[in-house]
């Protein structure tokens, strides 16, 4: 970790009120920041499944188009072409706004 | 009813903007929302109070315990904050908290953690507090617990970036991590809800590497009732502390060295078997008593004995029907009232004020000084060597049975007895009506206030 400077993998983890975690990693190019792959993992049972990127044309997360949704599995990847379908083409997409986690 | 991390409570939400937005919850009526919360600042910039609002037509109450930021001792970059709302009525709800930038500052970026808690007092928040640290790779944060049954959590900003941070012992990560490379958050709560009334709870964290700016705010959230109640026992067998409200029947015992502290009330027990200190309130019909050596401070009311039987300091203000007994070697100093008895069996020093048909026994050497002066019918008695200062009155006796001095004040009272039996001084007022026994050729000096008994050929002065 460094001082002013984004991590590589970026990582982002919540737990529910049983401390299952869910966590979202990052992978991106130091080159031209670009993402190369994102990554979900979910321990079984835990209340959270999707990584909510944003917020929603009603100002909650919960609507927002930059969902990463786990659909109730403990791993899911996503590629750079599903990323940038919702929105998400390189890291400074998803440190600029806000990161939480939803049902 | 014990505190409970609601399942409603959302997950951390982490903003590069000013703001960061939960997602949606619903939090059960009658629970409360604890927003823990940390943020960054700009390099010699102090920020203004960050700001925390939802979504709802009606929104919660929001109450700032703390705020730690730069402006606040040690002076370190970084802030952090904890707020708690009451929940009345349940309903869907985002929380959104906002960092109260400094002007022409872009460090916006924050981190915030609710947790929804169910079980808690009316009145939620107990111990609380920030602080910081210039200099530090773990935080042990500790306070003292206002109830039993509570629990406490923290709120860490680490504006170096020092590390990853982890919970330490007893203590749970709620979440933790970097927004963007600029601070790393860090939300911890104590495990369980083992927070005890008057104990230490510590609140432990590891930072993952030497910090440089670290600020923190903690809070203790309180749990309804609470407490020991019904027959319960609270024993600590080792060495330590054990602080007890025991209510109704139930024993507090502390076997080992350490501290009690215990409020005992109704037919309850307070023991201190070992060596330590015994703080009890004991009152109706209870019974505090260390058997070891140390300390007995107890406030003992109605039917109640304090007893003392190591050597120590025994100071209770024993009222009807009470006896107060140290049998060691210590001093007692005992306002006895109404019937009581306030005895010295071993060596040292009774204080009593025994009035009402009470009786200040000291049985070994030392100091008895005894005030028996409101009427009827008190003894005050020193069995051993030494010094007895009484003053008797109304059928009051004062008596030295072994050597020493007896002053009595045995004033312009009905037959009070002054007796010294063994050998020593007796000292009596001079307007005072003494009556010796009959001593053969013994004559009064007439206008003395001395007289014997009747003898053959002695005229008694009228007193």
């Amino acid at each position: 970790m460094t001082k002013g400077v984004i991590d590589n993998p970026y990582v982002v983890t919540a737990t529910d009120y049983l401390s299952r975690a869910i966590t979202v990693t990052f992978n991106w190019s130091p080159v031209n920041r670009s993402l190369s792959a994102a990554r979900v993992d979910r321990d079984a049972g835990c209340l959270y499944q999707n990584v909510l990127i944003g917020l929603g044309p009603d100002g909650t997360p919960d609507t927002t188009v930059s969902a990463l949704r786990s659909n109730g599995n403990g791993v899911v990847t996503l590629t750079p072409p599903q990323l940038a379908a919702i929105n998400l083409n390189t890291i400074d997409d998803v440190v600029a706004t806000q990161i939480t986690f939803g049902l | 009813m014990a505190l409970a991390i609601d399942a409603s409570s959302p997950a951390v939400a982490t903003s590069s903007t000013a703001t960061s937005t939960t997602a949606s919850h619903t939090p059960p009526a009658g629970s409360l929302s604890l927003d823990l919360w940390s943020g960054n600042t700009h390099t010699a910039h102090n920020p203004a109070t960050p700001t925390i609002t939802d979504n709802l037509g009606a929104h919660l109450t929001y109450t700032l315990n703390d705020w730690q930021s730069r402006a606040d001792s040690p002076n370190r970059e970084g802030q952090a904050a904890d707020w708690t709302a009451p929940v009345a009525t349940s309903a869907a709800m985002t929380v959104s908290a906002t960092s109260g930038v400094a002007a022409g500052d872009s460090e916006k970026h924050n981190a915030l953690q609710v947790q929804v808690i169910t079980g808690q007092h009316a009145t939620p928040v107990g111990a609380h507090g920030k602080s910081g640290s210039a200099s530090a790779s773990t935080i042990a944060q500790s306070y003292t617990a206002t109830a039993t049954g509570s629990q406490g959590f923290i709120a860490v900003c680490d504006w170096t970036v020092a590390g990853t941070m982890t919970a330490g012992t007893g203590c749970t990560l709620i979440a933790q991590g970097s927004v963007a490379g600029q601070f790393n958050y860090g939300f911890f709560r104590r495990t369980t809800a083992d927070g005890t009334s008057g104990g230490t709870t510590t609140l432990n964290v590891n930072i993952g590497g030497t910090s440089t700016d670290l600020e923190w705010t903690y809070v203790e959230i309180v749990p309804a009732g609470g407490g020991s109640t019904v027959n319960a026992t609270a024993t600590i067998a080792g060495a330590g502390s054990l602080t007890s409200a025991v209510v109704q029947q139930v024993t507090a015992s502390l076997t080992g060295a350490g501290a009690l502290t215990a409020p005992a009330r109704l037919s309850s027990g307070t023991a201190l078997v070992g060596v330590g200190a015994l703080s009890s309130a004991v009152v109706q019909g209870s019974g505090g008593v260390p058997t070891g050596a140390g300390g007995l401070a107890v406030t003992a009311v109605q039917g109640v004995t304090a007893a003392m039987v190591g050597a120590g300091v025994l100071n209770a203000p024993a009222v009807q029907g009470v006896r107060a007994t140290p049998a060691g070697v210590g001093a007692l100093t005992a306002p006895a009232v109404q019937a009581s008895g306030a005895v010295l069996a071993g060596s040292g020093a009774l204080a009593a004020a025994a009035t009402q048909g009470s009786g200040a026994s000291l049985v070994g050497a030392g100091v008895l000084l005894a005030a028996g002066s409101v009427p009827g019918a008190g003894t005050a008695a020193l069995s051993g060597a030494g010094a007895l200062s009484a003053s008797a009155t109304q059928l009051a006796g004062v008596a030295l049975v072994g050597l020493g001095v007896l002053t009595g004040a045995a004033a312009g009272q009905v037959s009070g007895v002054a007796a010294l039996v063994g050998a020593g001084v007796l000292t009596i007022n001079l307007n005072d009506c003494v009556i010796t026994r009959p001593f053969a050729g013994v004559t009064s000096r007439p206008g003395s206030g001395s007289t014997t008994r009747p003898n053959t050929g002695i005229t008694d002065d009228p007193c």
